[in-house]
């Protein structure tokens, strides 16, 4: 059944619900927000909505007009909300391509407090930690506050050696020195425990001097290795990888003869400097090695029999190498920094240039 | 030490072209290390000696002469000013036109008051040889005319900078330095030629004796009579000069020279000026003497004096006395050249701080037996240059003789603490290029060691001087590395997790002086109300004021930094220190103990985006305590008021303990009075919290899956006493015991007089409601949350808002 086929009533509801599709989305189409379109549909599909005015109609209608009737009035609903949709849809995507307009200048700053800054001398300490723990070295600490038996008598520096003089030293009550080296930290691990030994030692020490190239604090990092059959050339490997690692895998070492008092042989140990890599012409103008080609970084040496023996340990079973190197140096030599004054200035425009991490 | 490598090249053979650097070279790789090197002599270019031919008046000047001079095939006639022109027939130096003195001055042929001088005859000034003299430089006669001046005094000259270390007495001369290149280069050493020299065995001599033995083991007594003060000719004062010490005259520079040579110390006395006989002793208590430096010496037992029948006449191996020394006048002379206990020598010139190059030497060991080769090499040379005679016969006491020790070597040690499987021949043949005689025994060797070696001691010893003459600088063999990782706790962990944590947080770390200024401990201390923080460890030798007392607090350092950077215009510096303090011990006459601190401040205003906020306050500082203690795993940390630290403000601080009530530190406000003690003015927030205790503290980490159901949220909102504080709060919402609570916060803590009551503050609360297993219905929650406002209410008097 067709429309045409029913009574002039029933065609002209049918007609009036196809115009209530027109209108309703003429109405909205000048509308922009949900809401307000919601609005005008409880208006035509509402309890007092013109649809349900019309379909007051249906009841008066003959009986097989009806289905026709109802199916266009559903059809009309269905049309109004989908009109309904798709005007909404038209509407979000005009919405996110408005949305999508938005820029900004992204070379502003970030919004914050910025991170804070490790000390040099911190970085270079867990740098240098990091490189002998991976050979297996213990990280390992004593007081500041020492016994002249464990910063000089135990090492082999007798009385009326010159390391001993009041003007490196620093005296404090209670018959106490400030410890002038990490060396007692050697002595203290050896008292403590039975061989083997493999530690590194990191700390502040203490000496009189205060001038452009010394300050009367600063860090060393010892270390020490005893065990049976521990060699001179250990101690050559153990210090060319680590140079490796914290300078390039090109550097090399120069060991050179000297003396210290608690070692014997002992040695100086120089780094091949990695600005000029020892290569003329440019070796003639390094600022960093003076033209040696060599930077100096700390003293080693075979642990000296007498301080085997003063701590108990048998120097006819046992030996072992220690070698020492001062951490400012270093980290000098890393971060380029010619002046170790800047180290204790404590100036942000100097420390914040050195990241967490 | 200073060398003249002119001066090495008489001492020791060297193979054809080995330069400065390969000198140098040779010294480093064995342990002597040549810092650096000076060329001397370079600016002085194209002075001619010349023999003077004759000398006529200047016509327009009368202190002016025309002087006549030969150089070579050339004769000029050059104007001259100086009083002292010596006769025909001698010798002067003449810078021609073209000739180049220090001070980058290049001679040409000018007029000089109307008459044309092709150049000038110089003085030791215009050639940059000495600092003062008396007119023009004048050479002996025997000079060949026409050679460059530079080339016949040996002006051009390699200064080598060399760091003897205290091990080698043996290695502080010339000859000694020479002994090593010899030995390196496997060349010969060739010791000055004493020559034959003319004693006469009439004359001056003196008895010498020796009181005690340990402090003198050996003294001999040279005399040398006849002789005439002079300058000492111009090389010898060149070379005196370029080594560092200063010429005088001929008979102190001899001792001076041979010094230099041989390592030697020696003393000249005049003979005239000594009573005698020479006795050698302990100083005696409240003795006294004048040293040559004119000054009065109280003397101790542990000195040792050298004495003549008066008294004592010179400090034994420090410094000569005045009554004795060599003067103009002097003709006789008697030579000392002895050894002396070197702790003794040490002690006295640390005493008196006199340290001398004879104190330097002896306190670090001299060769008994090398006495003898110095003290006839300076007597010869005193002869010659003072135009004397050295008097048969040279007095030597010697009651502890010096003998060479026999150090063995085991082959097996060798190769044990090297790691290379030397054999013995090799160690052998190192060995004996240093000049130690080797018997080889069954498992090794038995070296026979030099006295003027006395370092070597030990087999350890040998092992160093077999590495040292070329095994050091063999490559290395990384293989012999084997990653092993270690199971210990690095004790330096819990410090550097707080270094990071603070870092992240916006602080930039520093590092201070362990030792602080008095004032500041003061000042920090509430002038000692805080007995811990006033009574620091005192040093008994600080550098100055500024380092006097261990700190006890991070507190003066980071003050410092902060009011540092704020002086360079930073004025938002957030700092951080982790560091050790140092408190007094609780016994007296134990260790003082150290703690690993940590402190921070923070100033200035919050950040926000391109612009300053609002300026920080307590809360700020605390959220980065909270998150310090959050980073150790520390939940439960509790914020006590007052906090009672001298350096905070009474109302704007708080101690903060653990859940289980251990101190782990302070945080607040610095305390206005004490900040401006300090060098701060602008308000700043500063906490101290001790490592150990954190560290202890921290539990092992804890997690949970997240909830499944969703939680409901209600707020709270009342009026409350302003002395009721949020812990309070808290502890009496949570009195209820209510088990659907799962979070509870503040949301505003409100205190505008305006709007609040007198006394009271307005507080909100939001809590989270969620049952494990339900969704919660909003009757439950709001059941729930009556429950729980009013646990708080019956506790404490709130009015709900």
């Amino acid at each position: 059944m067709t429309a045409n086929e029913g009574t002039p009533a029933a065609q002209n509801l049918i007609s009036a619900f196809e115009r209530l599709t027109a209108e309703f989305t003429a109405e909205i189409g000048s509308l922009s927000t949900e809401q307000d379109m919601r609005a005008v549909q409880a208006r035509y599909l509402g309890k007092k909505g013109k649809a349900t005015e019309l379909m007051k109609a249906l009841g008066r209608l003959p009986p097989a007009d009806r289905p026709a009737v109802g199916e266009s009035a559903n059809r009309a609903r269905a049309a109004i909300e989908e009109a309904l949709q798709a005007r909404l849809l038209a509407l979000a995507g005009a919405d996110l391509a408005t949305d999508l307009e938005r820029t900004l200048d992204v070379t502003l700053p970030g919004r914050g407090r910025r991170a804070g800054s490790l000390h040099p001398l911190t970085r270079v300490r867990l740098e240098i930690e990091q490189i002998f723990h991976g050979m297996g070295f213990e990280v390992r600490t004593g007081p500041w506050i020492e016994t002249e038996w464990n910063n000089f008598d135990a090492l082999n520096t007798p009385p009326d050696h010159p390391a001993r003089d009041m003007q490196d030293t620093f005296f404090v009550e209670g018959g106490f020195i400030l410890r002038s080296h990490t060396s007692p930290v050697q002595i203290r691990t050896m008292l403590a425990g039975p061989p083997p030994v493999k530690i590194i030692a990191p700390g502040n020490v203490f000496r009189r001097d205060d001038d452009a190239t010394h300050t009367p604090m600063f860090p060393q990092c010892e270390g020490l290795h005893v065990d049976r059959k521990v060699s001179f050339e250990d101690l050559k490997a153990t210090l060319i990888v680590f140079v490796q690692r914290f300078f390039g895998p090109d550097t090399q070492i120069r060991l050179r003869p000297s003396f210290f008092p608690f070692t014997e042989p002992s040695a100086e140990v120089d780094a091949s400097c990695f600005l000029c890599e020892g290569k003329q012409p440019a070796r003639s103008a390094c600022r960093l090695c003076k033209g040696t080609g060599w930077l100096e970084i700390g003293g080693s040496g075979m642990v000296h029999p007498n301080v085997l023996q003063a701590v108990g340990y048998d120097k006819y079973d046992v030996t072992g190498f220690a070698f020492g190197m001062g951490l400012s140096r270093m980290a000098m030599l890393k971060y380029g920094v010619q002046d170790l004054r800047l180290f204790y200035e404590n100036d942000l425009r100097f420390l914040c240039q050195f990241p967490t991490s | 030490m200073k060398i003249s490598l002119n001066w090495l090249r008489e001492l020791v053979e060297l193979p054809a072209g080995t330069d400065l650097e390969a000198v140098a070279q040779a010294l480093t790789e064995q342990g002597l290390e040549v810092e650096g090197s000076l060329a001397k002599g370079r600016e002085l270019a194209g002075v001619l000696v010349a023999e003077v031919l004759d000398i006529k008046p200047h016509p327009n000047a009368n202190k002016l002469r025309i002087v006549r001079v030969r150089a070579g095939l050339r004769q000029e006639s050059v104007v001259c000013g100086a009083p002292n022109v010596p006769p025909p027939g001698n010798r002067v130096c003449w810078a021609p036109p073209g000739a180049r003195l220090p001070g980058g001055h290049t001679l040409d042929a000018r007029e000089v008051r109307g008459v044309l001088s092709p150049g000038m005859i110089c003085s030791e000034i215009e050639m940059g040889l000495a600092e003062q003299a008396e007119g023009i430089l004048i050479l002996p006669a025997t000079a060949e005319h026409g050679i460059e001046l530079a080339q016949y005094l040996g002006v051009v000259d390699e200064v080598l900078e060399v760091n003897v270390t205290p091990n080698r007495p043996d290695a502080l001369s010339h000859l000694g330095i020479a002994r090593e290149l010899a030995a390196h280069f496997g060349t010969r050493l060739r010791p000055a030629d004493l020559g034959t020299v003319s004693e006469q065995s009439s004359g001056i001599t003196m008895d010498v004796r020796i009181d005690d033995p340990n402090a003198c083991p050996r003294y001999t007594a040279s005399f040398v009579s006849g002789l005439t003060v002079a300058p000492s000719p111009i090389a010898m004062r060149l070379r005196l000069q370029y080594c560092g010490i200063r010429a005088i005259c001929n008979l102190v520079d001899v001792t001076n020279y041979v010094l230099l040579e041989t390592g030697h110390p020696l003393h000249a006395f005049d003979f005239a000026k000594l009573s005698g006989p020479i006795v050698v002793r302990r100083a005696r208590p409240g003795e006294t003497m004048t040293t040559l430096d004119g000054l009065g010496r109280a003397l101790l037992a542990e000195d040792i004096v050298i004495t003549d029948g008066t008294g004592p006449v010179a400090l034994a191996g420090v410094m000569g006395g005045n009554t004795s020394e060599i003067s103009g006048a002097t003709r006789n002379v008697l030579l000392e050249a002895a050894i002396f206990e070197p702790r003794s020598i040490r002690r006295t010139s640390r005493r008196l701080g006199l340290i001398s190059e004879a104190s330097y030497r002896f306190e670090r060991g001299v060769d008994a037996n090398s006495i003898p080769f110095a003290a006839r090499r300076a007597a010869a040379l005193l002869a010659k240059l003072g135009g004397g005679s050295v008097v048969a016969g040279m007095v030597d006491r010697y009651p502890r003789p010096s003998l060479p020790s026999k150090v063995k070597l085991r082959t097996a040690h060798l190769q044990r603490v090297t790691g290379v499987d030397y054999p013995a021949t090799f160690a052998r043949d190192q060995l004996v290029r240093l000049g130690i005689t080797c018997e080889m025994v069954a498992d090794g060797l038995v070296a026979t060691v030099p006295t003027f070696r006395p370092d070597l001691r030990i087999e350890e010893d040998l092992i160093e001087e077999i590495l040292r003459m070329g095994e050091y600088g063999k490559p290395a063999h990384k293989e012999r590395i084997r990653s092993n990782a270690t199971s210990q706790v690095n004790p330096e962990a819990p410090a550097d997790r707080a270094r990071a944590l603070l870092a992240s947080a916006g602080l930039h770390e520093i590092v201070s002086w362990a030792f602080v200024p008095r004032s500041a401990l003061a000042a920090a201390s509430g002038d000692g109300a805080q007995k811990e923080l006033a009574d620091g460890i005192a040093l008994q030798n600080p550098i100055s004021a500024d380092y006097e007392v261990m700190r006890t607090t991070l507190l003066p350092g980071l003050a410092d930094a902060f009011a540092r950077n704020l002086a360079r215009g930073v004025s938002d510096a957030w700092l951080f220190e982790v560091g050790r303090v140092v408190r007094r011990p609780a016994q007296p006459g134990q260790a003082p103990v150290e703690r690993a601190h940590a402190a921070g401040l923070i100033t200035g205003p919050r950040a926000e985006w391109l612009k300053p906020g609002e300026p920080v306050d307590f809360y700020d500082l605390k959220r980065i305590v909270e998150d310090l203690l959050r980073g150790f795993g520390l939940q439960d940390a509790q914020y006590r008021a007052p906090a009672g630290v001298s350096f905070l403000h009474p109302g704007v601080s708080a101690l903060v303990t653990t859940g289980t009530g251990a101190e782990l530190g302070c945080l607040g406000e610095l305390h206005p009075a004490i900040a401006r003690r300090l060098g701060i003015e602008p308000r700043v927030f500063y906490f101290e919290l001790a490592i150990a205790p954190l560290a202890a503290a921290t539990a092992s980490l804890r997690a949970e899956a997240p909830p499944r159901f969703p939680a409901v949220a209600r707020d709270v909102s009342f009026w409350s006493e302003v002395s009721l504080s949020a812990d309070a709060q808290r502890a009496g919402f949570l009195s209820a015991d209510e088990p659907l609570l799962r979070e509870l916060a503040v949301l505003e803590d409100f205190r505008d007089p305006k709007y609040v009551p007198a006394g009271k503050k307005g507080m909100l609360w939001t809590m989270v409601y969620r049952a494990l297993d339900r969704t919660l219905t909003d009757a439950e929650a709001d059941a729930a949350h009556g429950r729980v406002v009013k646990a708080l209410a019956k506790l404490h008097p709130i009015e709900i808002r």
